[in-house]
């Protein structure tokens, strides 16, 4: 497989987020624009200078849709829009698709937003009794919940492999330390193996520290060709490669694995790299074990001993290779997957994350300090490893 | 008369009635395309050969729990059946292809575990809807 023609063309030159909450106190349209506004000027740009805007949701059209927000900021050229229903699925691929309208010439500067009030609008959908489609062979068994859906590749999962809740317990607890770091964590408490293992059952094998939030907030970033990313303030981050394409929580073949195993290689190879030089990765964890399988999938370790490397600690900030360094849905917040790729920018940027306990520079002291040590690529997935990309300082 | 059942229903469509109809007459069905590979969920294309040539077959009535979860918390209809197993059942000879997911009862949840084999009943819960659903052998 060669490697990818977008490799290092283009950039993420501008990130930006609202405060990530369970009252917004404000419309979801509110917060698709203060994040997108937020995201635009620190890429030094004016609001005017974004011609393409890309958006996504999960079946229920719950943010502001990208004509709208055009519309709403009266902006003057838009040359490509996009509004997904593909989920966190989709994560890698919101950045990929603002890479392509830019390598492509369509777009110069495209926005990449997700807003959410999933908290403040909780059980505001009712669901229905007659069931159409593939729920009508999951929902009147009592199978609606994420939860019972995932659950059952983890329980396949752990019948093959041996692995546990409490290896489940090992990576809440080290993203809850990661969390605690993060200034915008909704979820900084401290909390230990006891804890989790204590908390109450939702659906098995997840009790409620296996489950992620749910969370108002937005976050959006802003991609540009790397030539004109070079005249922009920030130190650009590029996208090396990109794939995306499957959406379902499992692989067709097997319920433990993901379809990140399918695109990990095709990713790799387009940026020219092995897993072996991911310096830091942010998976996609609506629940504990979906990124405990994304780890093992996307050839961080070899499947089957996921339980082992994180009850080790190899998942931790100065670990073999650090995951969800901002505490991830589990801990930091539920937006989509985007405040993934806003967390790798972060950690890749000179300056490094901006939002730890750290006074000044950099410590690397764990008692304040997130920032990975010299991270050179990072990997972003989403759900299922259904779409991912490779950044790195360009 | 009996309460009317107030849990979601399927609403069995062009490729899914001829499993439906299958559970209405209390048989598990299967769509075998003339190629021979059995194929699940029900739809018009076979995956493997693309011919739109099918028939419903007559599964067994056995099977094997390949994964499970016990729901604990649910808001809806079902809060009365918790806890409660939903289990990914693979069919016994269908080559691994058919794998429906539904619920085994007539036993503690602690009790399912992945590997036990069961068989298959119909619970009628309407007059055109018969669920499949399982206990162990």
């Amino acid at each position: 497989m060669p490697e990818q023609p977008i490799k290092d063309r283009t950039a993420i030159v501008g990130i930006g987020h609202t405060r990530f909450s369970r009252s917004s106190d404000t419309s979801v349209g509110d917060l698709a624009i203060q994040a997108s506004i937020a995201a635009v000027r620190d890429a030094g740009l004016e609001v005017q200078d974004i011609d393409g805007v890309v958006s996504y949701f999960h079946e229920h059209m719950n943010t502001m849709h990208p004509r709208v927000l055009a519309k709403t900021l009266k902006l003057k050229e838009c040359n490509f829009q996009v509004m997904a229903d593909a989920g966190g699925s989709w994560t890698g691929s919101a950045v990929l698709t603002a890479v392509m309208a830019i390598h492509a010439g369509i777009c110069k500067n495209v926005l990449v937003y997700r807003a959410v009030n999933s908290f403040s609008n909780r059980g505001r959908e009712r669901p229905p009794r007659e069931i159409v489609g593939e729920d009508q062979f999951s929902v009147p068994f009592g199978s609606r919940h994420p939860a019972a859906n995932f659950g059952q590749c983890a329980t396949a999962h752990m019948a093959r492999f041996g692995t546990t809740t409490l290896d489940f317990a090992h990576l809440a607890v080290t993203q809850r330390r990661h969390a605690a770091l993060n200034e915008k964590a909704i979820m900084r408490a401290p909390m230990t193996i006891e804890d989790h293992q204590n908390s109450r059952w939702i659906i098995y094998p997840f009790r409620l520290f296996d489950c992620c939030q749910q969370n108002d907030g937005a976050v959006a970033i802003v991609v540009t060709s790397i030539e004109h990313a070079r005249d922009l303030p920030h130190a650009p981050i590029s996208i090396m490669a990109g794939v995306g394409g499957f959406g379902d929580a499992a692989s067709q073949e097997e319920l433990w694995e993901t379809n990140g195993a399918r695109i990990a290689p095709h990713l790799y190879a387009g940026a020219g790299v092995t897993a072996k030089d991911v310096s830091f990765a942010e998976l996609y964890d609506p629940f504990t074990y979906m990124c405990l399988t994304h780890i093992e999938d996307f050839g961080l370790v070899k499947k089957g001993e996921v339980g082992g490397w994180v009850s080790a600690g190899k998942n931790a900030l100065d670990g073999e290779v650090p995951v969800n360094t901002h505490g991830g849905l589990l801990s930091e917040a539920h937006i989509h997957g985007l405040n993934h790729v806003l967390e790798a920018v972060q950690q890749l940027r000179p300056e490094g994350v901006r939002d730890d306990l750290c006074q000044g520079a950099h410590t690397f002291d764990r008692a304040t300090c997130r920032q990975v040590r010299n991270p050179e690529i990072g990997l972003v997935c989403g759900e299922g490893g259904g779409s991912a990309i490779l950044l790195r300082r360009a | 008369m009996a309460e009317p059942y107030k849990k979601p229903i399927p609403v069995p469509d062009l490729d899914t009635k001829g499993f439906w109809d299958g559970c209405k007459a209390h048989e598990l069905r299967a769509q075998r395309c003339s190629c021979g590979v059995l194929r699940w969920p029900p739809q018009g294309i076979c995956p493997i050969c693309y011919s739109w040539d099918y028939a419903w077959v007559k599964l067994p009535e056995t099977g094997t729990v390949v994964s499970l979860v016990v729901v604990h918390h649910e808001t809806t209809a079902f809060t009365d059946d918790l806890p409660y197993v939903v289990a990914n059942i693979l069919i016994d000879g269908t080559d691994g292809k058919v794998r429906l997911l539904s619920n085994v009862v007539g036993v503690p949840v602690e009790d399912v575990t992945v590997g036990l084999p069961v068989r298959v009943f119909f619970d009628d819960v309407t007059d055109e809807i018969s669920l499949p659903k399982f206990r162990p052998i």
